[in-house]
């Protein structure tokens, strides 16, 4: 087309037509975007907004399954900023938010930069075993074998060959977050995903830094971790919003025993609905929406995003 | 002081394939030594051999007296410059150029800024010293790799096909800002390339590998005069050397190499060398500016040292001008370099031109050694 404007010499009535299916090009491009578009933004409204505005209605009312409904105000909202079993709740939710980043989050990406270095036979292996799936009800069964006191197989390891006295584990108060957090720390898919963006690092950064003097840990630090720092930013988002709501594992493992040592705050929230207090629930569930906006935005303004990546 | 010896030096891969395959040559102290040979000879493998990277299977690498087969890269102490540099993309310019500084240790926080400024300055990226790599061009990256390589005192300079990425005006400047490296340092160098004129225009010594054996080394005048086997022969040289299948004829005492398309009268002094082939199938190779046109010619041209072809096209060049010619039944493509325009009217026409029988080349066609040379 441009050719065509551009020979010196072309008559006026052939330029016409170009000018003409240039303005169809673009509004059809126009359209085009609207159609990709017009599916993600249907998904986003209905399974994202509207669920979080119905909520929000929702929790101004006196809502129950029967008879007529009435608004409230924040009635609902002092009322679970009241309930002591609300403040457990968020503190077993951010202690166990935080010991499965430090645990979960920050050793599978110290273990994947070690085994960098190993051979690519016990690499194969760990990657084999990040690979198997923790969560399901499957693995609930052996875990919770694992984990039983009287014949499970850590209270053998911590009798019998630790010879330790007997140990509580799920049952616990103390110890219950980390046991259910420790599964996790064996076999936590995140780790394959350090591993490939670490292998997508041309090994001739590695080269270039060990010809110039660097040992491992500098070449750690000046190299591996700067590289795969977008996919660590990512990979924190997630877990902080996914920890901050975890349920389903905690509910099959302990159903938030012992006494409430392991009720987070969607368990909570679970228990609340099936008491039929549907706008305390969805009270306490602005209440984490909140918490878990202020915790992403911090996180975000803290880490910028980095264009050299 | 350090050299670089290199003996006997074997690379097999884990997949059993042999990379370098018995290779020994020196680099002097100051020497700069251009590995040169086609793609997959095993060149960048000798390379990393000599900085580390990959162990040796057999075979030493001395630096000086010192044997370092075992020692790691960084012990080494070589500089490197890689074929696609290497720089750091989330460092800056002065980080990445400061990087083997910090590594090593030892400096000040002045010495560092001092040194980086200086080699920034050698290569003209001072302006630039805060912009991460992602902000400079190819030329300019490559710059920074140098400017990395030059900040420290190594004692031994490698280079891996830095040009290659570059295109070929940059590729002037660039050859001259790694003499000017070479100039500051006087280390022993080994300089990587595919591209034998950059090897000619580089190196001291030239070294030229092929299937991951060493097949010569020598000045550039010495592999392109003395080449002693075919292969250095049609590598070396830009056009490449014609080639004719043809065999050793003598009458009397005379000998003559017969071709078909020409027949030619060997001088006396060859006889010695070559008198064991008579009879039998040779190689003879002629280089383009051997080829002269009869008037001009330094010698006298008769019917013993005159090919005769159809001229088919010509192309001016920056010495003078190219010309590609065929026998007269067609049969053999052959080109010729003259330091004069050719008139263009000559084409089609059928052209005489004499042969420097001093500059010919003969070689073995079962082993490709060069009978006067080899
Ligand atoms: N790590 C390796 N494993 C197996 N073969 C290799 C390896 N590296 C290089 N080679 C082979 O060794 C030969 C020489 O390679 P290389 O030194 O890179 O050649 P050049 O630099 O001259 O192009 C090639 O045939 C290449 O395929
Ligand atoms: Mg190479």
């Amino acid at each position: 087309m441009a050719e065509q404007t551009l020979a010196p010499g072309t008559p006026v009535e052939e330029m016409k037509p170009a000018a003409v299916v240039e303005v169809k090009l673009t509004r059809r491009s126009r359209v085009e975007k609207w159609a990709f578009l017009i599916p993600a933004l249907l998904f986003q409204l209905s399974w994202g907004w509207y669920p979080l505005v119905v909520a929000f209605l929702l929790s101004m009312t006196d809502a129950r399954p029967r008879g007529p409904i009435s608004w409230t105000g924040f009635q609902s909202y002092s009322r679970v900023w009241a309930d002591p079993l609300v403040g457990s709740a968020f503190r077993v939710t951010i202690i166990y938010a935080a010991l499965s980043i430090v645990l979960t989050f920050l050793i599978p990406i110290i273990v994947a930069i070690l085994l960098m270095e190993m051979k690519p036979r016990v690499m194969r292996w760990m990657m084999i075993l990040w690979f198997l799936p923790l969560s399901g009800v499957a693995s609930t069964i052996m875990w919770r074998y694992v984990y039983n006191q009287d014949f499970g197989f850590l209270q053998w390891i911590a009798m019998d060959v630790l010879g330790l006295e007997r140990q509580g584990f799920l049952a616990s108060a103390d110890q219950v977050l980390f046991w259910l957090i420790f599964p996790g720390i064996l076999m936590f898919g995140p780790g394959l995903i350090y591993m490939a963006g670490l292998q997508s690092i041309p090994q001739s950064y590695y080269e270039a830094a060990e010809i110039e003097g660097a040992g491992l840990w500098r070449k750690i630090w000046t190299i591996s971790l700067p590289r795969i720092r977008p996919i660590i930013v990512m990979m924190l988002t997630f877990a902080i919003i996914g920890s901050l709501q975890v349920f389903d594992w905690p509910k099959l493992m302990t159903d938030g025993g012992p006494g409430g040592a392991s009720r987070t705050v969607v368990m909570y929230m679970f228990d609340l609905l099936n008491s039929l207090r549907y706008s305390d629930a969805t009270a306490l569930a602005i209440f984490l929406f909140i918490l878990i906006m202020a915790i992403t935005i911090t996180y975000r303004i803290l880490f910028k995003e980095d264009p050299d990546s | 002081m350090t050299e670089i010896h290199v003996r006997h030096l074997l690379k097999r891969f884990d997949n059993g394939k042999v990379g370098v395959n018995e290779v020994s040559f020196e680099v002097n102290d100051g020497e700069f030594v251009a590995l040169v040979g086609p793609s997959g000879c095993g060149k960048t493998t000798t390379l990393r051999l000599i900085a580390g990277l990959e162990p040796v299977t057999s075979g030493e690498i001395r630096f000086g007296e010192r044997l370092v087969n075992e020692i790691r890269p960084r012990d080494r102490n070589v500089a490197m410059v890689f074929q696609d540099y290497a720089v750091f993309p989330h460092l800056t310019v002065f980080e990445n150029i400061a990087y083997g500084l910090r590594a090593r240790g030892g400096y000040t926080r002045e010495d560092i800024n001092g040194r980086v400024l200086k080699a920034a300055k050698m290569f003209r990226i001072d302006p630039l010293l805060k912009r991460k790599p992602r902000q400079l061009s190819g030329g300019e990256r490559q710059r920074v790799a140098l400017a990395r390589a030059v900040a420290r005192d190594a004692d031994v300079y490698l280079f891996d096909e830095p040009l290659s990425n570059l295109d070929a005006q940059l590729r002037h400047q660039a050859r001259e800002d790694i003499m000017l490296l070479h100039e500051q340092k006087r280390k022993p160098t080994v300089y990587v390339t595919h591209d034998q004129s950059e090897a000619m225009a580089l190196g001291n010594r030239i070294a030229v590998m092929r299937a991951g054996k060493l097949e010569q080394i020598g000045t550039g005048q010495d592999l392109y005069s003395r080449p002693t086997n075919l292969f250095v022969a049609f590598f070396i040289g830009a056009p490449s050397i014609n080639l004719f299948d043809g065999q050793l004829v003598a009458d009397g005492t005379s000998i003559y190499v017969d071709c078909g398309v020409f027949k030619a009268l060997l001088p006396n002094s060859f006889t010695e060398k070559v008198g064991a082939h008579v009879g039998k199938a040779i190689k003879v190779g002629i280089r383009p500016e051997d080829m002269h046109v009869p008037k001009q010619a330094p010698f006298e041209v008769s019917e013993d040292n005159t090919i005769k072809g159809i001229l088919n096209e010509i192309e001016p060049s920056a010495t003078g001008s190219i010309a590609y010619l065929s026998s007269l039944e067609g049969e053999r493509d052959y080109v010729a370099t003259f330091r004069i325009r050719l008139p263009a009217s000559y084409i089609g026409k059928e052209i005489p031109l004499g042969i420097n029988m001093e500059k010919i080349h003969l070689f073995d066609t079962e082993t490709e050694r060069s009978l006067l040379y080899g």
